[in-house]
């Protein structure tokens, strides 16, 4: 009984009603609940915890540079797709975006097993860089947290324990920083069907080209490329007709 | 007004208008690449950019057809980018340009790089990116204007050659890689997206 009443003691004073994640409780997150700083399905253990972000994978990192980096790839392109949380990353966006130029944040998640084939994010938060702490950059890195959880995301099968942490850097750019955005529109949604079309033709022969270099030894040409077919030519698609359907 | 004054108001106006006039010759670029040559944009960060780059930057025929100009979207000036800026001053120094040689090499590195960032953002969505009289060549008419030098582009391994030196044997088996990632730098691992897209 003791132990049980020091258990709850040790995880109450992470579950605040006073914590971030209050900015963005009518997003349709699931049942995310503030949590050391992030947002969590359910209150965590802190100091377990805390060991497990000590230890976080950097995935982007490792896939870069590592021997046996390659086995992130699935991980990085699921948690990369535009698809990926689609519709609360666009909320997020449109509560928070606004003026936001580059807002460059740690994105720490705990990966969960629930006995799929993927992991389940468990646990996610949000830190923005130095430099990058405006209020709007701090509101809308903790919503695009929030949102992930519940979500899944494939590990390598070399991943073996039951909750395992990863880190990742984001970089939020304005759309008036995205190179095939630049000097088009300032605003997403002012730009055209045409124009939008071409960006798509410009997709696919960069796919092709990239395809016809066949074995490519450079692991980030593999990502340009897995991304283009994976999702950015696909996605590209899905607004065309979203537009074209005045959505 | 007496004629102290209107000496005074002739002589500030005057040097006003020298010194936009020496601003103009010096430190507008569009001045310093002739027309005729063809200009190459090419970004630190992107793999098929620095090919190209070092590809012309290695050779006399090639450097002396095409102008090398860095851009540098981040703005930080790393020193990638100082090292590009390098290589294109000596280019347009070697064709005696003279604003180059009389401007500190930050400046005229400055001024250059700005350049080059205007150009793309008026002109293009991606990089490496050509111009030819500071007007955009499209990807269909490429191969024509290096024709007209006598460079050939190989696209299987972006490589520029001339085909009356014979193809270089170095770039046969030439791959593209991503340029060396720093480390220390968290954005070098960073994953990006475009907010609300």
């Amino acid at each position: 009984m003791a132990t049980a009443l020091h258990a709850i003691l040790a995880i109450s004073p992470a579950c605040s009603a006073d914590e971030p994640g209050e900015r963005v409780e009518d997003l349709p997150a699931g049942s995310a609940v503030p949590c050391l700083g992030g947002h969590a399905e359910a209150c965590l253990d802190p100091s377990a915890t805390e060991a497990l972000l000590a230890s976080s994978r950097h995935v982007r990192k490792e896939y870069r540079l590592e021997l046996d980096g390659a086995q992130w790839l699935p991980t990085l392109l699921a948690l990369d797709s535009p698809f990926y949380v689609r519709e609360q990353r666009l909320t997020c966006a449109l509560r928070f975006g606004d003026g936001i130029d580059q807002c460059n944040y740690l994105m720490e998640m705990v990966l969960s097993q629930d006995g799929g084939a993927q992991r389940r994010v468990s646990f996610a938060k949000a830190t923005p860089l130095e430099g990058a702490e405006s209020e709007a950059c701090i509101a809308y890195a903790d919503c695009t947290a929030r949102i992930r959880i519940g979500s899944h995301v494939p590990v390598p099968r070399s991943v073996t324990t039951p909750d395992f942490a990863i880190l990742l850097v984001m970089q939020a750019n304005s759309p008036t920083l995205t190179p095939e955005f630049e000097s088009k529109t300032p605003q997403l949604e002012g730009l055209r069907v045409d124009f939008l079309r071409g960006l798509l033709g410009d997709f696919e022969k960069a796919a092709v080209a990239l395809r016809r270099e066949g074995d490519m030894g450079d692991r980030e040409l593999v990502y340009s490329l897995e991304s283009l077919e994976q999702f950015d030519i696909e996605y590209l698609r899905l607004r065309i007709a979203e537009l074209e359907r005045g959505d | 007004m007496r004629s102290w004054k209107r000496w005074l108001v002739s002589g500030l106006l005057c040097g006003g208008m020298l010194a936009a006039a020496a601003r103009y010759l010096l430190m507008d670029v569009g001045h310093w690449i002739s027309r005729d040559t063809l200009v190459l944009l090419a970004s630190h960060d992107c793999a098929f950019s620095r090919d190209l780059f070092s590809q012309i930057n290695l050779s006399a025929d090639l450097g002396s057809q095409i102008q090398l100009v860095p851009i540098d979207r981040g703005g930080g000036r790393s020193p990638a980018v100082f090292e590009m800026c390098d290589a294109a001053l000596a280019q347009l120094s070697s064709q005696d340009v003279w604003q180059v040689r009389f401007l500190p090499r930050s400046t005229a590195c400055h001024a250059l790089v700005e350049y080059g960032n205007e150009m793309h953002r008026a002109h293009f969505r991606y990089y490496p990116a050509w111009m030819l009289d500071q007007r955009p060549i499209e990807d269909d008419a490429l191969e024509a204007s290096l024709g007209e030098r006598g460079i050939e582009h190989d696209q299987s391994n972006n490589t520029l050659w001339l085909p009356s030196k014979g193809y270089p044997e170095q770039r046969r088996n030439a791959k593209i890689v991503a340029p060396p990632a720093d480390p220390d730098d968290p954005l070098a691992f960073a994953v990006g997206h475009t907010i609300g897209w």
